[in-house]
């Protein structure tokens, strides 16, 4: 088959391999100014994790670190003081706000009413009223924001339960989820037509993740600052899969899922065929099954929606073990264009390498294989993945 | 290829769930505890939609369930409608604490009058009993509520395993009384709905590949 779909398994990097490619890549973080390119095509084979850097390299892929070092101090002190700044303005509650307000007045009006920390009736303006509905009201857009922030605090704290890091009753998984709902508070805050949607907590767990385990104390300190802009950046290349207004354009996330039948169909259009059908099992009868592989298939009618939706809205997160998905991320964070293009090819080689049980499954079976990824040899699948260019 | 549909070995009925509710609210520990007999305190949140199937015996009859595991939050309504439209039945979840959760459940009611089946089958189970400290727990409204609109209520504890089986055979009575009473009446080999299921094991040839 022209294609090979079936291609040789990817050799492991022998150790003497692994090695060089650890010392090639400190070799390129230590320069002056730092080669993106260089970085990109180390990085997209695995940041090995002996080499303790991937904090570093992940930031410089996302843009986060500018590629001249002498420019990292300033950058990341600027960055970090303006996130303190958001977690002022988004995070206090309208009740401090209030009393933080009434201090400061009291002492440039040193007025001679008493300090119980109440606001006197007629000095509570219209805005300020907790019953205003007027847009600039702290009450109205607190209360807007309740619903969401417990959804937030909902989806924390189930990330990843089973690990210690984010779960548990540690205080420092406890500080962690503390973290992981800032940011996305305030990330809800700052996109308003976003806002938050089920399934962003999984994909700032691995940047925190990676951050706040960076051997650098101070750096492992500001992981919550430094997640949030990451954050951004990534969801700046695919946000739109995460909007429901674009969900049914080009852009949104049933273009992307159509996207991934076109590639599917590009290099085994065999299996394109037989995934066509049997999605759409559900809704057909055995008859109309046959009439269906026998005429002419359209191969735009296909909806992967019922696998895909959750391998691309999470960036994986969710199919394989935690190491695994750092592994991948490695990968997909190397794309100069976004992730969004290695995504793809992630999805149709893992397609790709189920493709035996695929063509002999039925709805169910293959819904179950696909919503179930099996355990998979990561290097292999990414290698597999690689020769989809 | 002479692909003849190979039979079934043995005649299944298939009916399609839906599970809907508010996020947190226990469908994905209802349907776990229900097909795999697990429970977790530790529940990832569902996004998009989980596919899971249930055979069981009622009345003699073997029936299949494809039960569609829905996400609870509303972005994914948008993409919703693919999950509950055809669907035979509704099992509407929500959290016996929290009186919100039965708000959404009124709510999803008034989507499926308008959107789905229009005899589609609806049970309503007051989940989460377990937190519930008193022997006596009111649920009259929510009785009253399931009674109007034609569904049945149960009281389920996901951890405890209390009421699950009973909702889910409940449901499964009622699609076999429907099929057995419809015009169609119930005819095994060709259910007029759903999939003919093989069995869990792929042993069906792949599909022609007469049509490039």
């Amino acid at each position: 088959m022209a294609t090979s779909p079936r291609s040789p398994p990817g050799a492991p990097p022998p150790p003497e391999f692994e090695i060089s490619r650890q010392s090639r890549l400190l070799a390129a973080l230590s320069k002056k100014v730092i080669d993106l390119d260089e970085l990109r095509m180390l990085a997209a084979q695995g940041v090995p994790d002996g080499a303790a850097v991937r904090p570093t390299v992940w930031k410089l892929l996302l843009g986060y670190l500018q590629s001249d070092r002498a420019l990292w101090e300033q950058e990341l002190a600027k960055k970090r003081s303006q996130y303190a700044a958001f977690k002022e303005e988004f995070l206090s509650n309208p009740m401090e706000t209030a009393r933080r307000q009434e201090l400061e007045g009291q002492g440039s009006e040193n007025a001679g009413s008493t300090n119980n920390g109440l606001l006197h009736r007629s000095e509570v303006t219209q805005e300020e009223h907790p019953l205003s509905l007027g847009k600039t009201s702290v009450w109205n857009q607190f209360f807007e924001y309740s619903e969401i922030m417990e959804q937030i605090d909902r989806d924390v704290k189930r990330t990843h339960p089973d690990m210690h890091f984010f779960c548990g009753d540690s205080s420092f998984a406890k500080s962690n989820q503390e973290s992981l709902k800032n940011i996305l508070i305030i990330f809800a805050k700052l996109n308003a037509g976003i806002r938050y949607v089920q399934g962003m907590n999984e994909i700032l767990a691995p940047l925190f993740y990676v951050f706040r385990n960076d051997p650098d104390d101070k750096n492992a300190n500001f992981a919550e600052a430094d997640s949030f802009f990451c954050f951004v950046e990534l969801l700046s290349g695919f946000r739109d899969n995460f909007c429901q207004k674009l969900d049914n354009s080009a852009v949104g996330i049933q273009g992307t899922l159509s996207k991934l039948s076109q590639l599917v169909a590009k290099y085994d259009g065999e299996l394109q065929r037989h995934l066509e059908i049997t999605t759409e099992e559900i809704h057909t009868t055995a008859t109309a099954i046959l009439i269906c592989a026998c005429s002419k298939i359209n191969t735009s009618m296909v909806n992967p929606q019922f696998y895909a939706f959750r391998w691309i809205t999470l960036l994986l997160t969710q199919e394989f073990n935690f190491a695994d998905i750092i592994h991948i991320w490695d990968t997909l964070l190397s794309d100069p264009d976004g992730p969004q293009e290695t995504l793809l090819r992630i999805c149709c080689a893992m397609l790709i390498l189920v493709r035996k049980r695929l063509l002999v499954g039925d709805f169910t079976s293959n819904l179950k294989l696909l919503q179930n990824y099996p355990p998979t040899n990561i290097s292999h699948l990414l290698y597999v993945a690689n020769k989809l260019h | 290829m002479g692909s003849k549909p190979p039979p079934p070995p043995q005649p299944s009925v298939s009916f399609k769930l839906v599970l809907l509710g508010d996020g947190r609210v226990g469908k994905t520990s209802l349907v776990l505890r229900y097909v795999n007999d697990v429970f977790s305190d530790k529940q990832e949140a569902t996004v998009q939609a989980s596919y899971l199937t249930k055979r069981l015996v009622v009345e003699g009859v073997p029936i299949m369930l494809s039960i569609w595991d829905t996400a609870g939050q509303e972005k994914f309504h948008a993409l919703g409608p693919i999950y509950y439209r055809d669907a035979d039945a509704a099992l509407l979840v929500y959290d016996i604490t929290d009186n919100d959760t039965f708000l959404r459940v009124t709510k999803w009611v008034k989507e499926l009058k308008q959107m789905a089946n229009k005899d589609i089958v609806m049970a309503i189970a007051a989940n989460k009993s377990d937190l519930v400290r008193s022997k006596h727990i009111d649920t009259n409204e929510a009785a009253s509520y399931a009674e109007s609109i034609g569904a049945t209520l149960f009281v389920t504890s996901a951890k405890a395993g209390t009421g699950i089986d009973d909702i889910f055979s409940d449901i499964a009575k009622r699609l076999l009384e429907k099929r057995k009473n419809s015009s169609d009446g119930l005819s095994l080999a060709h259910p007029k709905k759903g999939i003919l299921i093989v069995d869990d094991e792929p042993e069906k040839e792949p599909p022609p590949k007469c049509c490039s």
